[in-house]
């Protein structure tokens, strides 16, 4: 095991996507280092052993005259640490330093020559050519060069060392860093996977992909928590709110079970119906709720005219709202056309006129309002406390407590579906403009343009 | 009337069938959606109605293989598939009508009655006057004369009275009236049929002392100048 476990180790080090890339990188780097490394050594040692050709080339030009013209003196064959020169004549004899075997080949090349008692040698870059007269040798010690290219590859190898040494550091450091915020964003996902919703990555700023990554991640997480949440409250509303119409339809059913024979048995039967049918009411206003909670329509969406909504719900619901004792009025100026579902757009209206209707006393004047992108409705009844507006949106919401007003709280909580679904802003707040004795209610759906 | 009801449910089916027969139609009652295929092509419906989830085959696939077998008799969809796009899907298929459960029985009733004396061939040119009575309505001029004396409609209460008028003796509950003339597939509670028939009503019935529309209680409204 204990073999095992150190390769184990690595293999999830290479796991690890930031530090993988960290340490590849560093490898391109300093190889690319270490080629440019190579090829600049290459081109400095051309240049200057080029450099030397053309020294050796002028100096074979000049002794060539020189000797010419005075013959192969001892002064001019002389050779040193630095320089050699040697001279072959017709006859085949040789003046100054070395033999016949450095004759063997002619031009330019680099020997190795040394003194074997002292058992060193020295690089030498020596051209052999003809003259008149003869073939002259000279020779150059290449030992300045190779300082300069030992000097250059000292230089190299201290850049190389230090680009390493820096690479692999702040490499390292990123790679370790970044990895450690993917392995915040995977332990976040993996409490969300066991289905902690609470869970969340918290970057501490938003400074870049991965910080917009977990922030992308958090609102989804969040998103996910309020579904949950609400749909948990759903069902716990529906039970609550199904088990009193079906309580009172079961009443009903005994009534008439225990009225069989007597007149009674016509009214607890009929009364039992209407409560099935609230039944079925609420639970189609659920389902709808539920549907549109979905976004499947939103694929469906087309043009909305917003005054010819209007126009349509103020010509269905104006006779229903005068014959209660209310005034609707519709205060419509350049409402223009929107993406979405107009028949969701009318429902949405004819729940919000509903609900003016329920929460209004007789006398109230109700209104349509219809702006540029926005629709809603005003009126001047007792509106809604500012704490409260929240929740009236709430799935089952009632603000009375009681159940003297029939109708289930599921009205106002299809308008904000409806609304959530365009993407649209739905506020409420008092009427400025009521002139009743409440400060009225202002309800505006601000769809996107 | 001669009916085929497909109904999988051992309690709904009988109870559908034998409310049919009480209200004087003809039923025959299948289970199974290939049964109803093979009795719609052999035998002549005035009209047929389908549950969509059925074994053998469900009832919109029932449709959609009656109809590419020219099968012309008009459907109505019994089911509880209730979402907006089921009931476009269902009337896309060649459905005429759509009924989501639980429904009351007047309603499953009413809308088989409007569905069954429909023109049987769509040939038949659209009227464009209507007439009940002394009460005429000219669909092209927009216009309606009772008495020779021409009545100011709104266009909501014209689009009403059409509908009443092209389902004459028949009841139209307020579920098939919201749908055809107001378009709304939802209910909206407050009682925006009451409401316009009783407009409607104060037109056209008031200033002559007598009826059109008859309330049918706790099913619809009925247009019926002979009553």
């Amino acid at each position: 095991m204990s073999l095992i476990q150190p390769v184990d180790g690595m293999r999830r080090l290479w796991r690890m996507a930031a530090l993988r890339q960290a340490a590849i990188s560093t490898a391109v780097f300093l190889g690319v280092v270490a080629l440019a490394w190579a090829g600049s050594f290459w081109i400095v040692r051309e240049a200057l052993i080029d450099r030397v050709d053309q020294a050796l080339r002028l100096e074979h030009d000049t002794l060539s005259r020189i000797i010419g013209e005075s013959g192969p003196t001892r002064a001019l064959l002389s050779s040193s640490e630095e320089r050699f020169a040697t001279f072959r004549d017709e006859d085949g004899r040789i003046h100054g330093l070395g033999d016949a075997r450095l004759f063997r080949r002619q031009g330019l090349a680099t020997l190795m020559a040394g003194d074997e008692e002292e058992e060193y040698e020295d690089q030498w870059r020596v051209l052999i050519a003809p003259m008149p007269g003869g073939v002259l040798a000279i020779g150059t010690n290449l030992d300045d060069t190779s300082e300069i290219l030992e000097i250059l590859n000292g230089a190299f190898l201290l850049t190389w060392l230090a680009a390493m040494s820096a690479t692999l550091i702040s490499g390292g450091v990123l790679g370790f860093h970044a990895q450690r915020r993917i392995l915040r964003i995977n332990d976040a996902l993996a409490a969300i996977a066991k289905g902690d919703l609470s869970a969340r990555v918290a970057p501490r700023r938003d400074r870049d992909d991965l910080d917009h990554l977990a922030l992308r991640l958090d609102e989804t997480t969040a998103r996910l928590q309020t579904l949950m949440q609400q749909t948990r409250d759903l069902s716990a509303n529906i039970a609550h709110d199904l088990r009193t119409p079906i309580a009172r339809l079961r009443a009903r059913l005994e009534d008439a079970v225990a009225a069989r024979g007597s007149g009674d048995i016509d009214k607890a039967l009929e009364s039992a119906l209407g409560q099935a049918d609230e039944v079925a009411d609420i639970f189609n206003a659920i389902m709808r709720i539920a549907r549109v909670d979905s976004g499947e329509s939103r694929a469906a969406f087309t043009p909305v005219d917003l005054a010819a909504v209007i126009e349509q719900v103020s010509e269905t619901f104006g006779p229903v709202v005068e014959d209660s004792g209310r005034t609707l009025d519709v205060d419509v100026s350049g409402a223009s056309t929107v993406m979405g579902d107009q028949d969701l757009l009318v429902q949405l209206l004819a729940n919000l006129i509903q609900n003016a209707i329920r929460h209004t006393p007789p006398g109230s004047a109700i209104t349509l309002l219809g702006r540029r992108h926005m629709i809603g409705i005003a009126d001047d009844g007792p509106g809604i406390p500012p704490d409260d507006r929240q929740r009236v949106l709430e799935p089952m919401y009632r603000l009375e407590k009681s159940r003297q007003n029939e109708g289930a709280g599921l009205g106002l909580a299809l308008v904000r579906a409806i609304a959530d679904l365009h993407g649209a802003e739905l506020s409420l707040q008092d009427n400025p403009t009521a002139s009743g004795a409440g400060p009225g209610l202002r309800v505006e759906i601000d769809l996107p343009g | 009337m001669r009916l085929l009801v497909l109904e999988d449910d051992s309690e709904l089916g009988p109870w559908i069938a034998n409310g049919l027969r009480a209200a004087g139609h003809v039923v025959d009652l299948l289970t199974d959606g290939r049964e109803v295929l093979v009795a719609a092509t052999m035998q002549d419906y005035d009209a047929i109605i389908l549950d969509r989830m059925t074994p053998g085959l469900d009832g919109l696939s029932a449709l959609k293989a009656m109809r590419a077998a020219k099968v012309a008799a008009p459907v109505l969809f019994l089911t509880a598939m209730g979402e907006v796009e089921d009931r476009v899907e269902g009337l896309e298929a060649g459905g005429d009508d759509y009924l989501v459960k639980p429904f009351a029985f007047t309603e499953l009733l009413a809308r088989i009655g409007a569905l069954g004396r429909r023109p049987a061939t769509e040939a038949r040119s659209e009227p464009t006057i209507l007439e009940a009575g002394d009460l005429t309505l000219d669909l092209l001029r927009r216009k309606c004369i009772r008495r020779g004396e021409e009545i100011d409609l709104k266009a909501t209460e014209f689009r009403l009275l059409e509908v009443l008028l092209r389902n004459q003796g028949r009841v139209l509950t307020r579920a098939m009236l919201l749908e055809r003339v107001w378009d709304m597939n939802f209910d909206p509670t407050t009682s925006v049929v009451e409401t316009h028939v009783s407009r409607l009503r104060s037109k056209i019935e008031k200033p002559f002392g007598d009826r059109l529309i008859r309330t049918v209680r706790g099913s619809g409204y009925v247009l019926d100048p002979a009553g």
